[in-house]
């Protein structure tokens, strides 16, 4: 006799659970979400008083467009107290020589409620001036691209991203893209590595230096991976900064708590502190789970899991019940790139001040500001090798948010709070003391190099860093493999139609799902995999489809 | 017939209570194995130690006294210990996992060519070859082997406060004074002096107030020194402790840390400011009877073994907790 | 002054500090799986410190020497890398699971192997098995006067001084060399080597000894397996822990002080 029954079963909390949550409640389900941490959200969190009293930490994702996930409008997010604003500049990137580049957004947001944006002659103008100044040739690609993102990209990587994978043999619509000469992108980019789409899209050192710092952001690929279609386009669209930046004002707990609120009015019961130990399966159906403490939960209808395959099938299903085939596949997802960081908040008396904003002072005010030496060759050539042999690069390529200055929860009044992110390696390459000290070093190492684009980052500027080291992540998210952030890695074969399982979002149990990050649509709060997830499974029990 | 033979130690010629608890150990496997049971002396000036242990079950005392042996030497303890182990010939020999049974365990088991298993929590009896089946954890407490030995005696020692101390119960006990040849010329290392330090005896405590990594400096521990001090004023003894990064750092001494290379505890009463909880420190305090964690991480695995948890910032709520009791004296 | 020679044994085990989720028991192979990678043991990282310490104020060759089965030259290499001056790796399949005494057995013989030495240095336990027994039997078999759990060690004209923990507090003691001292975590953290020293340390040649099971003529009766029984998941250490809530720190601190009020 089961402890409690549910129609629904969601297994951990996370990003994704919370966003499933709701859907299938909307449905008509009476939905049982279990997490084993204390808090939902999984990464989507801030933490209070972090790096300092009065400061709110960012504990993962910083950058999330939100706006745009049709559960936003689905359960009238805003409404439920998510709130964005849309900084008109949105990514930059610093040189060690005094340079920079500073990308305006081609789209920007016209209505703030609904998200709705508008393409802006005037911000493209101001990008292709600003990629002059160092190459006319890749200003010029700048336009060309542009044009093509705005004709033809830009449809598809929204359909793609909010439409469950096509049956193997069936183009989705990014391979459409391929197929179609005049997209002006070719089947070859399939196959490069990170190091040949930078050189295939772009002339100079600054743009190619951009792209392969960006195909890292979000995605982990480093210049000798294979990104694969899909983070291509989105890494391109970092460089060229075509959608506009968007800060939550609360960072992303602002999600989570409107996500959540929005769930409990329609009836999602959630259970904190309740870790699932067992997924029960009889007859080729999950029954139900079991959790730590002993108990039985029993699911009517289905079971949804919120976790990476390795976890979900060799802990959850156990391996005995699964096929030789699937074995195969679970067993090659890998976590090895998979945004591993040096990352956190460190809390300032004052804004760093570029000595590159005496030629452009947006350096100084832009959401996504990288700084990082020209050296294309050591970027290319040397950065990963030197990560994977010791940690941390000689020459650092970070990105930082000054997410303070457009959200005054952050920091208290005066004061100020920058992200900082920089790659490292596997949690495995290093023993827990050998990453604390990591961690110092960098620290020290960061500052220093800092200090050469801005001099007023000293010692004595800094009030407390929250850094922390895959190591950290690794001891409290089980799915956040090798303590990378992406839930596996982002590579061509781990990503789009490729992630996680052999049939999408189905398992080879008849209502058992997976919705999380490990699943296509990949990592990022913003990306598609419980939303696809739901609508897989409104088509196979005949459910209503999401309204957006 | 066979012997199981415990090794006693005295503090000042006190009888230790680690050797209450091998008593006890002792007797459980006699009650399997058949034999007796004898427990060996080594000192001088033993009288009240002897007093002591006639009121235990013990079949034998074995009584080796010596000025050489007023103070322990390890190498003329070592050597002693050889002797009277050849000449008795037990079956078994058990030691308290103490510094003492941890410097002359291996020693002897050296010289006797026999296999000793350190730190063991729990000692049967195998009926088919009648050998003894030891009980050790592994791996800082994350696994625990069991395992054999091979050689005579078979030799042990055992953790202490795991085994409870053997109650006091008239049997007649037979003393039996040793003759060794014991000779200073053994004497490799010389000791030239002893500095004292007062030593924080944290399983006498009642209350722990223990600091980690979390407490961030050195000067911050004189507010858990403050807070054991006002619960001392109220009668309950009450001592600060620590996990090992503290000792490490040189917040503390290492006679503060409790853990699995420290002291082992059970008081009534251990709160675990800042500390983390790696395992090898959970397994020194997790038989506490209750636990109190402040950590700001709420992840951390004090939590997962602790009664009650805060979450929040350790000054804040030890400042708190101070002025309430400095209201109350 | 004659230069010292000092042999610092150091064991390669699995992260000690990896977290729960990072140890599975398979009771069936009897093993201990530890996700996590592998480190030179806590207290021989203290035993190679306080080499390190006496090469600072005198002239001192330092040997660490490491026995064992699938040995990584990556992980033992960072002792070179803190400023030992040589490696020696023992390794064989069959030295997995040795017991004490025979790890000690094959350390004495290659000890021997390598001809003269003043001191040797070891960890005061290992940190996966925790036997503490290693360094101490080692002693016996080279006959060495043997300190134990030293907190601080000075060389001094043939002799070696000691500050030993005991109950007391710090015994003080001396010895004359060649001799043996076990090392505990008081002598201090293992000093921390820059990133920037293990890259160029990657161009240049490590001086590493390797030496097979048959340079070393083991007779087979010194050489056994410890033997095990069975290998099991520890008991459950888990509470339900009740989160004390409140509004404010002073709050969450009013309610823990009537808890404790109840428990004492």
């Amino acid at each position: 006799m089961a402890d409690r029954v549910y129609d629904a079963v969601v297994i951990g909390g996370g990003h994704h659970g919370t966003i499933i949550a709701p859907y299938l409640a909307k449905a008509g389900m009476k939905v049982g979400v279990f997490e084993r941490l204390d808090h939902l959200g999984g990464g989507a969190i801030m933490e209070k008083d972090r790096p300092a009293p009065g400061f709110t930490g960012t504990f993962c994702a910083h950058f999330t467009r939100f706006y745009s996930h049709p559960a936003y409008k689905e359960f009238n997010l805003r409404d439920e107290g998510l709130e964005y604003v849309f900084p008109d500049t949105n990514e930059a990137i610093i040189f060690d020589d005094e340079t920079s580049y500073v990308a305006y957004a081609a789209f920007s947001v016209v209505d703030p409620k609904t998200g709705e944006t508008r393409f802006n002659e005037e911000n493209v103008k101001k990008t292709y001036e600003q990629i002059k100044e160092f190459s006319k040739v890749d200003a010029e690609t700048y336009l060309e691209l542009t044009e093509k993102y705005r004709d033809r990209w830009r449809a598809a990587f929204h359909r793609h991203r909010y439409s469950p994978p096509t049956p193997w043999g069936t183009p989705d619509p990014l391979e459409e893209l391929l197929i179609d000469p005049k997209s002006g992108l070719i089947p070859e980019l399939q196959y490069m590595t990170c190091k040949q789409v930078a050189r295939y899209f772009f002339e100079s050192d600054e743009l190619r230096i951009l792209t392969l710092r960006g195909f890292l952001t979000s995605w982990g690929c480093f210049p000798s991976d294979v990104p694969g279609i899909a983070t291509i386009l989105a890494t391109i669209h970092l460089t060229l900064g075509w959608e506009p930046a968007a800060i939550a004002k609360g960072g992303t707990q602002a999600i989570t708590d409107a996500l959540v609120s929005a769930g409990k009015k329609l009836g999602v019961e959630y259970h904190i502190n309740s870790e699932v130990t067992k997924i029960l399966i009889e007859n080729g159906r999950a029954k139900g789970v079991r959790l730590a403490d002993g108990r039985e939960i029993e699911a009517k209808q289905l079971v949804v899991s919120d976790n990476a395959s390795p976890q979900l099938f060799f802990r959850l299903v156990g391996e005995d019940n699964i096929e030789q085939e699937l074995k195969r596949k679970v067993r090659t997802y890998t976590f090895d790139r998979s945004g591993q960081l040096f990352w956190g908040d460190v809390a300032l008396h004052e804004l760093p001040n570029y000595k590159a904003s005496k030629n452009n002072p947006d350096v100084n005010r832009t959401p996504r500001t990288y700084w990082a030496p020209k050296d294309l060759a050591f970027m290319e050539d040397k950065y990963l090798h030197e990560i994977m042999l010791v940690g941390m690069p000689s020459k650092i390529f970070c990105l930082t948010a000054p997410d303070s200055i457009w959200d005054p929860t952050r920091a208290p009044a005066g004061k100020h709070s920058v992200l900082v992110e920089e790659f490292t390696c596997p949690a495995r390459l290093f023993s827990r003391k050998e990453w604390d000290q990591l961690k110092e070093q960098f620290l020290e190492e960061c500052l220093e190099q800092w200090r050469h684009y801005a001099p007023n980052m000293t010692r004595e500027n800094l009030i407390a860093e929250g850094l922390t080291t895959p190591a950290d992540i690794r001891d409290t998210h089980l799915d956040m493999g090798e303590g990378g952030w992406c839930e596996g890695d982002c590579s061509a074969v781990q990503s789009g139609r490729f992630r996680g399982m052999l049939r999408g979002y189905r398992t080879p149990f008849k209502n058992l799902y997976i919705c999380s990050s490990g699943s296509p649509g990949g990592p990022g709060i913003g990306r598609g995999s419980s939303y696809n997830c739901y609508k897989t499974i409104a088509q196979d029990m005949g459910l209503p489809m999401p309204r957006y | 017939m066979d012997e199981i033979l415990i090794l006693a130690e005295t503090k000042e010629t006190q009888i230790e209570k680690s050797t209450h608890e091998l008593i006890q150990a002792g007797r459980e496997l006699k009650s399997a194995l058949g034999g007796i049971l004898s427990c060996l002396l080594l000192g001088e000036g033993m009288d009240g130690a002897v007093k002591d242990l006639e009121q235990y079950p013990l079949d034998r005392i074995y009584l080796l006294e010596n000025p050489l042996l007023k103070d322990f030497s390890p190498d003329l303890w070592v050597s002693s210990l050889e002797q009277a182990v050849r000449n008795l010939k037990p079956k078994v020999f058990i030691m308290a996992h103490s510094p003492t049974g941890r410097e002359v365990g291996p020693r002897l088991s050296a010289r006797l060519k026999s296999t000793l298993t350190t730190d063991c929590i729990g000692l049967r009896l195998d009926p088919e070859d009648r050998r003894i089946v030891r009980v050790k954890p592994i791996y800082g407490g994350n696994a625990v082997a069991v395992l054999k030995g091979k050689g005579n005696p078979e030799l042990i020692t055992l953790r202490k406060n795991v085994y409870s101390p053997a109650a006091p119960e008239g049997t007649k006990t037979e003393i039996i004074k040793l003759q060794l040849a014991l000779s200073d010329q053994v004497v490799k290392v010389k000791a030239l002096r002893t500095i004292f330090r007062e030593q924080v005896e944290l399983d006498k405590a009642e209350v722990i107030i223990s600091g980690g990594r979390g407490i961030g400096a050195k000067e911050d521990f004189q507010l858990l020194e403050r807070l054991a001090e006002l619960i001392n004023q109220r009668g309950i003894k009450a001592l600060v402790g620590c996990s090992r990064p503290v000792v490490d750092k040189g917040w503390l001494s290492s006679d503060h840390q409790v853990g699995l290379t420290g002291t082992m505890v059970a008081p009534g009463l251990y709160v675990a400011v800042g500390i983390s909880g790696a395992i090898q420190h959970l397994v020194g305090m997790v038989r506490s009877k209750k636990i109190v964690a402040i950590n700001t991480d709420p992840n951390c695995n004090m939590f997962k073994v602790a009664d009650y948890g805060v979450i929040e910032d350790y000054k804040e709520i030890l400042h708190h907790l101070i002025s309430k009791l400095e209201g109350l004296s | 002054m004659k230069e010292l020679k000092i042999i610092v044994c150091a064991k390669q085990i699995p992260d000690p500090e990896a977290p729960f989720s990072a140890v599975t028991v398979d009771s069936k192979k009897k093993e201990v799986k530890v996700d996590a990678p592998e480190v030179i043991s806590p207290y021989d990282e203290n035993a190679l410190e306080a080499a390190l310490r006496i090469k600072e104020s005198s002239k001192a060759f330092i040997t660490v020497l490491s026995v064992g089965s699938s040995l990584s030259d990556t992980v033992l290499r960072k002792a070179i890398a803190a400023g030992a001056d040589q490696l020696v790796m023992v390794e064989d399949d069959s030295f997995g699971r040795l017991d004490s005494y025979s790890t000690a057995y094959v350390l004495s013989k290659a000890i021997s192997m390598l001809g003269e030495y003043d001191l040797i240095l070891t960890g005061r336990q290992a940190g996966d098995w925790d036997w503490g027994q290693v360094g101490l039997i080692l002693g016996e078999i080279l006959g060495l006067p043997t300190i134990n759990m030293a907190a601080g060690i000075t060389v001094r004209d043939g002799h070696v001084e000691v500050s030993r923990l005991v109950p007391a507090g710090l015994e003080l003691v001396e010895a004359k060399m060649p001799a043996l001292v076990t090392v505990s975590n008081e002598v201090g953290e293992l000093r921390y080597v820059s990133r920037s020293k293990i890259l160029g340390m990657l161009k240049k040649r490590i001086p590493i000894k390797k030496v097979s099971k048959g340079d070393l003529n083991l007779e087979p009766e010194f050489l056994n397996t410890m033997e095990l029984l069975e290998l099991l998941p520890p008991s459950d250490m888990r509470r339900d822990c009740v989160i004390v809530e409140g509004a404010t720190g002073k709050e969450k601190a009013e309610r823990l002080f009537e808890i404790i009020k109840q428990i004492l």
